[in-house]
C-alpha cells in the first residue's frame, strides 16, 4: 500500500502506519543496493553500464546552447601577443585600492601581494584620475593595474586593467576565507605557481581565461609544487591555492594554502573603461540554465 | 541576403550569406548558408570603414594602419557553396581583389597632444573617421582622420590617386560631405569632434584651397553658469527650407543640419538663423553615445544626408556606449529601443538599409538585422570577431536547389477543406442555439 492510499481518519494511527510503510521501503531499498553492490563487485562491467545509462540531469549538462563554445579564437598571433606580454617579459602588476580605503582593503591587498607575481602596492591618494594613474603605469612599463574595491569595510570587487590598451574586467568578490580560517593550511613559498583554468568555454570565458593567463608568468617553478586553480562553475570563478605531493604512483596529497574567494564577472570593457563589451544585468539571472563563461 | 562584415580581431572582411530568420544562437533554427573570410591582414591592419562605390562592385576599405584600399568585388567562378545535404547551390561566393592602395594618410604625432586634453582614458591611435563619396563628383572621395587630416582622393582607372591633403583642427569625430547641392566644382563638408565645434569648410580651385565657411558657437552656459562640454559626434545635412535652390543656398552659406553629441544632445542648426543651435535637446540623461547615427528616411543620399526638409516623420537611431540602440523622432522623443535584452555589447556599427532593415554589429561579436518597422530581429549571425562595419550587398533570398532545409518549413497547420469548414460552422451555430434555449428557459420560467 502506498503512502497516498492510507485513509485512516485517526491522525496518530495514520502517522504510525505511514512511518511503518516508509521504513519498510527504506529497508527494501537498502537491501536492493547491497545486492547490486555485490553483483557489481563480482562483475565490474555492470557498474560501468549502470553509470553510463543513468546520467542525472544537472543544470550544467542541460545548459542553454551557446554557439561560441569550443570554437577557435579568431585572432592571429599578433593580437594574442598584444594581450600577453610582448617580448616574453614577466608581468609587472601595480596593485592599489579605491580612494579612502579602510583596513579590510589593505588586508586584502596584503593577501593579493602574496598571490600575484611581481606586484607593487601603491597607496591610493586623492587627486589622481584613472587616466593619470594609467599614464604613470605606462611610463613605468606596468602590464596590469589591479584595483581593490572596498565598500563599507567589505571588499566587494576587483578591477583588472590590462595596460596599455585594455581591456578592463570588473569582478565581484564574495565568500572570502582568510588563510588562518582554513584547517590544516600550509605556508606558501615564493615560487611561481602553476595555473589551472577550468571550464572557460565560451568566447567571453576564453577572454577571461586569457586575462588570468597573462597575469601569471608562463614558466612556473615546478619544484615549488604550488598550484592556483581558477574553477568556473555557473559563471562563478572559484579561487583556490594548493600544494601537491605525489605520495606514490597513484595517490596525490593536497594541502590548501589559501586564501579562498569567489569572483563573478560583472563587466568587461574595451580600452581603459570605455565601451562595454559585456555587462551582467539582473535579467540574465532569470534564465537559470544560461551561462556566459 | 549577402553581407560583408569588417572584423576587428582578424582584420578581415567576412562574407555572410544568410536567409531571413537565420539565428546562430538557436540550435535548430535556420543557419547562415555560407561564411567566408577575405583579405585577412591581422588586428593591426583591421578594416575600420567600408564604403561601397557607385555600381556596387567596388569598395573602399580603410584600415587601421592608415592604408586605404580599393577592393573589387567579383563573383568567384570556382567557388561551390554546398547546402547541408551536400547539394551545390546556384549561387557563387564573392571574390575580393585589392586593385590599388594608398598608405601614409595618418598623423600619429598629433594624437599624443590630442590625448592630453581628451576625456578618453585609453590612448587613442589615429584612425579614419569617415570615407565618403563626394557626390556629384562620383569618383572623388573625401577621407578624414581622427587627427584632423583631410584627404581628397580620386578613383581613376581602378587606382587611388591623392589629389590634395589638408589639415584641420583636431580631433575629428566625423567629416560629413554635403552632397545635396549640384555644384560639381567645390566640395563642401562639415567636421567636428571633442572640444571642436562644428565647422563647415569648402575645398575650392581643384581642392587645393580650404576655407572655413561657417563655424558654430557653443550653447549657453548651464544653470550653474558652467560651460557645456563640446563633443559633436555625428552630423546630417537637410535640404534648406528657404526658397533658394540648392546651388544658391550653397553660395549663400545656407545650410540646415542636425548633430548628435557624445553626451546625447540632439541639436538642430540653421546657418541663416545663427551660429547657435535652433534647438538643443538632451536625448537620454547620463548616457554616453557612440559616434553612430542612422537616419530612417526614404530619401537618403550616399553620404547619409537627407534630400528632404526637416520634418516630423523623420526618425533616427543612435547607440550608447553600453548596449542600447535607441530610436528617436525629430523632436528627440524616444520611440523605442532596438534589440533590447538580446544585444549584450556596445553597438559599434548601426545603419539603415533602404529604410527597411537596420544593420547592427558590435562588441558582442554578432551581426544582427532588424526590421525597421517592427524593431524585431530578423537575422542574427555569430561572426566570431568584433564588428567594425557591415554592408548589405543584396537582400534577395537564397535560391536553394531543393525546397531548402527541412527545419525552415513551418509546421503545417491542419487545414480544413471548405466543406468541412461549413459543416463545422453549422455545428457551432447549432450548439450556440441550443445553449441559448437552455439559458432562456429558466429565465422565462422565473418571469
Amino acid at each position: 500500500m502506498a503512502v497516498e492510499e492510507v485513509r485512516i481518519k485517526n491522525k496518530m494511527k495514520r502517522q504510525q502506519v505511514i512511518a511503518d510503510i516508509k521504513d519498510q521501503k527504506n529497508k527494501e531499498r537498502h537491501k536492493m543496493r547491497k545486492q547490486r553492490e555485490k553483483h557489481e563487485r563480482e562483475n565490474p562491467e555492470l557498474k560501468e553500464q549502470r553509470l553510463e545509462q543513468n546520467v542525472p540531469n544537472t543544470i550544467e549538462n542541460t545548459r542553454v546552447y551557446d554557439e561560441t563554445i569550443n570554437q577557435p579564437i579568431e585572432a592571429d598571433e599578433d593580437e594574442l601577443a598584444r594581450f600577453f606580454n610582448t617580448s616574453n617579459e614577466p608581468p609587472k602588476i601595480l596593485l592599489t585600492t579605491n580612494v579612502n580605503a579602510k583596513k579590510k582593503a589593505y588586508e586584502f591587498a596584503n593577501i593579493l601581494i602574496e598571490v600575484l607575481p611581481n606586484v607593487t602596492f601603491v597607496k591610493r591618494k586623492f587627486g589622481f584620475k584613472l587616466k593619470e594613474i594609467v599614464e604613470f603605469c605606462n611610463n613605468r612599463n606596468y602590464t596590469d593595474l589591479v584595483i581593490i574595491n572596498e565598500d563599507k569595510k567589505v571588499v566587494t570587487g576587483l578591477t583588472f586593467i590590462h595596460l596599455p590598451e585594455g581591456p578592463t574586467f570588473y569582478f565581484k568578490i564574495s565568500s572570502f576565507v582568510e588563510v588562518q580560517k582554513i584547517v590544516g593550511h600550509g605556508r606558501p613559498t615564493s615560487h611561481i605557481p602553476e595555473l589551472i583554468l577550468n571550464n572557460f568555454h565560451t568566447r567571453l570565458g576564453q577572454t577571461v581565461g586569457r586575462l588570468f593567463q597573462s597575469i601569471f608568468p608562463k614558466n612556473p617553478d615546478f619544484e615549488g609544487r604550488q598550484v592556483i586553480t581558477l574553477h568556473n562553475q555557473r559563471d562563478y570563478i572559484f579561487f583556490r591555492r594548493h600544494r601537491y605531493i605525489f605520495r606514490n604512483e597513484k595517490r596525490v596529497g593536497l594541502q590548501e594554502l589559501g586564501p579562498q574567494f569567489t569572483m563573478k564577472l560583472q563587466r568587461l570593457q574595451r580600452g581603459v573603461k570605455e565601451e562595454t563589451e559585456w555587462e551582467h544585468t539582473p535579467e540574465m539571472d532569470k534564465e537559470k540554465k544560461k551561462f556566459h563563461l | 541576403m549577402r553581407l560583408l562584415v569588417a572584423c576587428e580581431d582578424s582584420g578581415s572582411i567576412k562574407e555572410v550569406l544568410c536567409e531571413k530568420g537565420s539565428d546562430t544562437s538557436v540550435q535548430n533554427a535556420r543557419q547562415p548558408s555560407f561564411v567566408d573570410q577575405h583579405l585577412s591582414e591581422g588586428f593591426r591592419q583591421r578594416v575600420e570603414i567600408m564604403t561601397l562605390l557607385e555600381g556596387g562592385n567596388r569598395l573602399v576599405a580603410a584600415r587601421a594602419n592608415g592604408e586605404l584600399q580599393l577592393v573589387k568585388i567579383s563573383e568567384d567562378e570556382n567557388s561551390a557553396i554546398l547546402t547541408e545535404k551536400g547539394e551545390q547551390m546556384d549561387i557563387k561566393a564573392k571574390k575580393l581583389n585589392i586593385e590599388s592602395s594608398l598608405e601614409g594618410l595618418f598623423n600619429e604625432a598629433k594624437m599624443i597632444d590630442i590625448h592630453k586634453g581628451s576625456k578618453k582614458r585609453s590612448r587613442p591611435y589615429d584612425g579614419f573617421c569617415s570615407v565618403s563619396v563626394a557626390h556629384p563628383l562620383q569618383n572623388v572621395l573625401l577621407c578624414a582622420t581622427k587627427s584632423g587630416m583631410v584627404h581628397v582622393i580620386e578613383v581613376k582607372n581602378d587606382k587611388l590617386i591623392k589629389l590634395a591633403s589638408h589639415e584641420v583642427k583636431g580631433p575629428l569625430d566625423f567629416a560629413q560631405v554635403y552632397d545635396l547641392g549640384r555644384n560639381s566644382k567645390t566640395l563642401t563638408f562639415a567636421y567636428g569632434g571633442e572640444e571642436n565645434l562644428v565647422k563647415i569648410c569648402r575645398l575650392i580651385s581643384r581642392f587645393s584651397k580650404l576655407e572655413t565657411v561657417w563655424e558654430a558657437k557653443n550653447v549657453k552656459n548651464d544653470r550653474l553658469d558652467l560651460k557645456v562640454p563640446i563633443w559633436p559626434t555625428q552630423l546630417r545635412f537637410f535640404e534648406t527650407s528657404s526658397e533658394n535652390d540648392a546651388r544658391k543656398s550653397q553660395e549663400k552659406c545656407d545650410f540646415e543640419f542636425v548633430t548628435l553629441t557624445r553626451y546625447g544632445q540632439f541639436r538642430i542648426y540653421k546657418t541663416l538663423h545663427g551660429r547657435k543651435p535652433l534647438l538643443s535637446k538632451s536625448l537620454v540623461e547620463k548616457v554616453e553615445f557612440t559616434p553612430q547615427m542612422a537616419m530612417c528616411h526614404s530619401a537618403i543620399t550616399t553620404a547619409g544626408n537627407i534630400r528632404a526638409k526637416l520634418s516630423q516623420e523623420l526618425s533616427f537611431l543612435a547607440s550608447d556606449s553600453k548596449k542600447n540602440i535607441y530610436q528617436f523622432d525629430s523632436n528627440a522623443r524616444l520611440l523605442g529601443k532596438i534589440g533590447a535584452g538580446d544585444v549584450t555589447g556596445c553597438a559599434t556599427f548601426v545603419s539603415v538599409h533602404e529604410n527597411k532593415y537596420v544593420l547592427e554589429g558590435g562588441l558582442d561579436r554578432y551581426v544582427r538585422i532588424f526590421d525597421l518597422k517592427t524593431r524585431k530581429c530578423v537575422t542574427k549571425v555569430y561572426i566570431g570577431s568584433k564588428v567594425n562595419s557591415v554592408i548589405m550587398l543584396d537582400d534577395e533570398p537564397i535560391p536553394y536547389p531543393s525546397d531548402g532545409p527541412e527545419y525552415s518549413k513551418k509546421r503545417s497547420v491542419n487545414k480544413l477543406t471548405e466543406e468541412e469548414d461549413k459543416q463545422d460552422d453549422e455545428e457551432m451555430w447549432g450548439r450556440l442555439q441550443d445553449n441559448d434555449k437552455k439559458r432562456n428557459k429558466p429565465r422565462t420560467a422565473s418571469t
